[in-house]
């Protein structure tokens, strides 16, 4: 396959996340890639689209010192009517401005590092005690990590060459073939289903579900340790009908019992703002959390299939 | 066999009788004015029997309070006895430190302190004064300022809390030196007829051929007198018992008073047979000794071990259930909350009015080294739950054969968020007595004087600490020598760190540094140790403390049969010096340096204030707790000297300086006295708390990161490492949060070797609020350096320092 100089082989990171106790068995460290096939309208990590690093600014911290004008390379940033304007066209994400002592109110971050398989490893294999006692590991996410399966695959073996218990969070969108590359590596599989229906998933994601359910068949083929995900998405994809088809699809289609394998994440807004510190505030999702009554009466629905 | 009889009680069911009974004390705990009761009589005493030696005057002074002061029974309470003869309110200890009461009296008048205790009158304020003034020449501060004279006096207050915070020595006087774990199970099991009688038997033969076997004598007998008063304490209540009951109509209450009239009339005079006998003789142990000595920090030693024979027999016979142990424990927390410390404003800043450390131990290994945990272990737990006291503080024992179910139930009173149980690693504590002498079975039986001070109850003497200021010591160096609170050359000239070239450089400096501030200390604190040792006794602890008796030594004196642990210094500020470290070594001396030395100075001099680059770029320097081992080290490497140079430094009677690196509330207050550091911390602003936590909000990797930074200490030479950990409830949710917190634990205990953990469990928008209507957040807990305490009673810096203090999401 080719990946095998892992030292030098060089994957696209925004962030780890250490004694992250939500993203598989245990505590585990949570290495988040960058790149993604979807486009999910309500994408809590909108800094993870993207294979290359971007600059998140908070505008409302910004003192208007203008202190990261003359460091830009590009001439990005400008004071216009008395506010900071970044030119996303113009701006690399080079990180000049987000160096310490630039901007003294801290409004300035570059998301995604270009970092080897060992630079990564050396952050896993640290907690390794931790993973011990707890039943926990690593665990690959993005974005989609499926999106550089070189590296995501990478990874895992030298996870598995640490004796570290392997976990990847993935979209399913990608050929069979590649995600059985990665899965094979895996320990367990964190699996997203956000809609059944096709067309709606299509508006809300931008791809199709087809090919994310014919690999989720496969994956329970494979016999492999997989949970799924339905993120739950107001007006989207919350509505008992929905949830009742995706439970459905479990029970019959994959032969699995939901209430075992089906885990319903209600809607939070923690990623909201980024929308605004990436410039794209036209794309900012706003919504109401669900309550916990409604996701547990979701909840019963999954028992009663 | 006689049929046994079955012990009859009240059941609860909405509250629990705890919280019934709390419910009617805690409002008291802002209303209650002084008591004047302990000082009244103690005075009375005093005058009555002049000519006798102290420790015998101290004997029938003890005798007398306990004869005397006014008692009652509150509804619904079990137990028998109080340590004011006010409900909630504070007793005066003249005969510890007497002048700052007059001072008291005249800035704050008959109305108080705001936020501190009221006087009960104009005559009442007076009869305080008049207190404070016969006791001005014998109080214990007082005689052991003069014993230093003014000059030295003088130089004490300038280097102290009260002036450039450097170290303390005499403010702490004010805090008595009860720190330490004394064993009262030797009470519950033997009972004051078996000690008296081990005094008997050394009189008997006793012949006075020296001044020491003069000075024994009058200790015996002396001690014999506080022994004595125990029973006469009891058998007040007893007859208050049967007078209640006598007029009592409820039946089951008349029965519960009935008991409580037996039990006293057994103990603490004879051995406790039943489990309410064990509990009651275990509380009139804590108040005989803290109507003697106050008892600021004295353990109460594991709580489920020294009853549990006669708990078993009772629950074998029939004689209590399960329930009534958890309302007797719960009846054992009301109590304790009664005692209350009632101290002059100096002391404040750091400690709050309900600052005592009684530190109550379950879980751990027996003496052959197996799981100690029992159904006393699970009640005494249950009893924190259901009735919310901060005191007693509750420590558990972990060690990796520990119940996984006490563990879980542990847990779970942690998430409840009243900042206990702290958790302490059997495996690391007991090395280090193990290296002092102790054999395996003694230290396996160790519990906590303080808060995190790991001692075997009834072997060391009352703890005597130096409090040092380890950030206004490296600010002083920078400074060479200079201090500017004083504006004085008070330390050496270690060097001009402007003209320094490396790191080493200003390493040796500050060594030099912190050699000079403890050859200055140490020399106080022994002297200070031995001389209020002479002048305040600690007579009543040493009936509890092994050889007291046989040797005929008061504990603090001599008496106790272990030296080592009973001196130490308290370091504060280690974590910034660590951060500051890393900046002189890498910004300054390093290969591309951020700023010369002088830009430095100058910055720090400014408060940064004309140097925002600078800080920016200082403040993005890695800090400790973040698994960053090359500043880490530096923290390691901090530790390395401060043992070097204390270990080497003589404590009294044979014993050497420990390092116990626990910083109690003081840094806070060290915090506020020191300027600008290399850090990029601003002045006034507090130290990192503890041993090993890191400085408030630095800590950016989250648990799993801290975790091992903090396991990168070398910990088994430190006496005590304290280490804070915070949690948003909602981080610790469900089963997964708390099987995520015993791993958390589990590693940090059996793989990095940690001695010591805690949590504080609360969301910053909570206590944000708290700060800003704090009286809506009444019965908010939290807990700072190891022990627990009411939010609305903490004062505004530790309040800002909770809320700075990062918080470890998941």
């Amino acid at each position: 396959m080719g990946l095998e100089e892992k030292g030098g082989l060089i994957g696209q990171v925004f962030n780890i996340q250490r004694y992250s106790i939500h993203d598989g068995p245990g505590i585990r460290t949570t290495v988040f890639l960058k790149g993604c096939p979807l486009r999910c309208f309500w994408c809590q990590n909108p800094e993870s689209q993207s294979m290359h690093p971007v600059l998140l600014f908070r505008k409302d911290k910004c003192t208007l010192c203008g202190r990261c004008i003359p460091v830009c390379p590009k001439g990005a940033n400008s004071i216009i009517d008395g506010e900071l304007v970044i030119d996303r066209n113009l701006c690399t994400a080079c990180g000049a401005c987000a160096k310490p002592g630039v901007c003294l109110a801290g409004t300035r971050k570059i998301e995604g590092q270009s970092m080897t398989i060992d630079e990564v490893m050396k952050h896993i294999v640290s907690d390794y005690n931790l993973f011990q006692n707890s039943g926990g590991g690593l665990t690959v996410s993005g974005g989609d990590c499926e999106a550089q399966p070189d590296f995501t695959v990478g990874l895992l073996k030298a996870a598995h060459e640490n004796l570290i218990n392997t976990c990847v969070e993935i979209t399913g969108a990608f050929p069979w073939e590649t995600v059985k590359r990665i899965t094979d590596h895996a320990d367990y599989i964190l699996y997203d289903l956000k809609c059944m229906d096709d067309k709606r998933h299509k508006e809300g994601t931008g791809v199709s579900n087809k090919r994310i359910l014919e690999n989720a068949k496969n994956l329970v083929k494979e016999k492999k340790k997989i949970h799924f995900r339905v993120p739950l998405i107001p007006g989207f994809n919350d509505s008992p009908e929905d949830i009742k088809a995706t439970a459905l699809f479990i029970r019959e289609e994959l032969g699995l019992n939901p209430s075992d394998h089906l885990e319903l994440l209600a809607y939070n807004n923690l990623g909201e703002d980024k929308y605004i510190r990436l410039g794209a505030e036209d794309k900012r999702p706003s919504y109401e959390r669900q309550s916990n009554e409604y996701v547990k009466e979701l909840n019963e629905i999954i028992a009663s299939v | 066999m006689s049929k046994v009889q079955k012990v009859l009680y009240n059941k609860y069911e909405d509250k629990s009788r705890g919280t019934v009974m709390w419910e009617v004390l805690n409002p008291l705990r802002y209303t209650q004015s002084m008591s004047m009761a302990r000082a009244q009589i103690l005075m009375d005493s005093y005058k009555e029997t002049e000519g006798y030696h102290l420790f015998r005057r101290r004997g029938f002074a003890v005798r007398k309070i306990l004869q005397e002061i006014p008692i009652r029974i509150n509804d619904h309470q079990l137990l028998c006895g109080d340590f004011s003869a006010k409900p909630m309110g504070p007793e005066f200890f003249p005969d510890l430190a007497s002048q700052w009461i007059v001072e008291y009296i005249d800035n704050y008048g008959v109305e108080g302190r705001p936020g501190f205790f009221k006087w009960e009158s104009e005559e009442q304020m007076e009869q305080g004064r008049a207190i404070g003034e016969y006791f001005k020449d014998i109080g214990g501060k007082e005689s052991w300022l003069k014993f230093l004279g003014p000059e030295e006096a003088a130089f004490e207050h300038k280097i102290g809390e009260a002036g450039s915070w450097i170290v303390n020595t005499v403010s702490e006087m004010f805090a008595e030196k009860a720190w330490n774990c004394p064993d009262l199970n030797r009470l519950v099991q033997r009972g004051v007829r078996g000690l008296i009688a081990d005094i008997d038997e050394q009189l008997e033969n006793h012949m006075i051929l020296t001044y020491e076997d003069y000075r024994r004598r009058e200790f015996w007998l002396g001690l014999k007198e506080m022994l004595l008063g125990g029973i006469d304490y009891a058998h007040r209540y007893r007859d208050l018992a049967r007078e209640m009951a006598a007029k009592e109509k409820d039946p089951i209450r008349k029965a519960e008073l009935e008991e409580m009239a037996r039990v006293c009339d057994r103990v603490p005079e004879y051995p406790a047979e039943t489990f309410q006998e064990a509990l009651q003789s275990l509380l009139f142990g804590i108040l005989m000794t803290f109507y003697d000595t106050r008892t600021y920090g004295m353990g109460y030693g594991r709580v489920d071990q020294i009853p549990y024979k006669q708990y078993k027999k009772d629950i074998e016979e029939g004689r209590i259930d399960y329930e009534y142990a958890v309302q007797l424990f719960e009846c054992f927390r009301v109590t304790i909350m009664g005692k209350r410390q009632f101290w002059p404003d100096v002391m404040t800043p750091n400690l709050s009015s309900e600052s005592h450390f009684h530190n109550c131990v379950i879980g751990g290994v027996d003496s052959k080294g197996r799981d100690a945990t029992n159904d006393l272990s699970f009640a005494f737990l249950d009893a924190a739950e259901r009735v919310r006291t901060t005191h007693p503080t509750i420590s558990v024992r972990w060690h990796t054969r520990i119940n996984p179910k006490f563990m879980e139930r542990a847990l779970e009173i942690v998430k409840l968020g009243m900042g206990f149980p702290a958790f302490f690693n059997d495996e690391t504590s007991i090395q280090y007595l193990l290296a002092r002498g102790y054999t395996i079975e003694e230290a396996r039986n160790y519990a906590f004087g303080g808060c995190t001070l790991h001692t075997v109850p009834g072997k060391t003497s009352s703890i005597w600490p130096l409090v040092t200021s380890y950030g206004r010591i490296l600010e002083i160096t920078l400074y060479n020598g200079w201090d500017y609170i004083s504006n004085s050359q008070l330390g050496p000239k270690t060097g001009d760190f402007t003209k320094m070239t490396s790191y080493e450089e200003f390493v040796e400096a500050y060594k030099k540094m912190i050699k000079y501030w403890a050859d200055i200390s140490t020399a106080s604190g022994r002297a200070c140790k031995l001389q209020h040792g002479d002048t305040f006794p600690d007579i009543m602890m040493s009936a509890w403390t092994d050889h007291c008796i046989k040797r005929g030594q008061v504990c603090s004196l001599g008496g106790a049969e272990h030296k080592d642990s009973s001196m130490y210094i308290v370091p504060v500020g280690v974590q910034d010096v660590a951060n500051a470290l890393y900046v002189i070594k890498y910004g300054i001396f390093g290969e591309d340096p951020i700023c010369t030395p002088q830009e430095m100075l100058d910055a720090m001099r400014a408060n940064w204030e004309g140097y925002e680059e600078l800080h920016a770029k200082v403040l993005a320097m890695p800090k400790y707790g973040n698994d960053i081992p090359e500043v880490d080290d530096l923290l390691s490497d901090v530790y390395d000297w401060v043992k070097e140079i204390w270990h080497a430094q003589p404590a009294t009677d044979g014993g050497t300086y420990e390092v116990s690196p626990h910083s109690i509330g003081f840094h806070g207050g060290t915090g506020a006295k020191t300027g600008a550091l290399p850090c990029g911390r601003k002045a006034g602003t507090s130290f990192a708390d503890g041993a090993v936590s890191p400085v408030q909000g630095t800590d950016t990797n989250g648990p799993a990161a801290v975790i091992k930074s903090a396991g990168s200490i070398d910990q088994h030479d430190l006496y005590g490492v304290l280490f804070n950990m915070r949690f948003t409830p909602a981080a610790l949710k469900g089963d997964e949060g708390t099987a995520s917190l015993a791993a958390l634990i589990k590693t940090y205990f059996s793989d990095y070797k940690g001695k010591h953990i805690q949590f504080n469990v609360l969301n910053r928008e909570q206590m944000i609020a708290a700060k800003k209507e704090p009286e809506k957040y009444k019965d908010l807990m939290v807990r700072v350096a190891g022990y627990s305490a009411y939010w609305t009673d903490l004062p505004g810096n530790i309040q800002d320092e909770l809320i700075a203090r990062s918080e470890n999401e998941f």
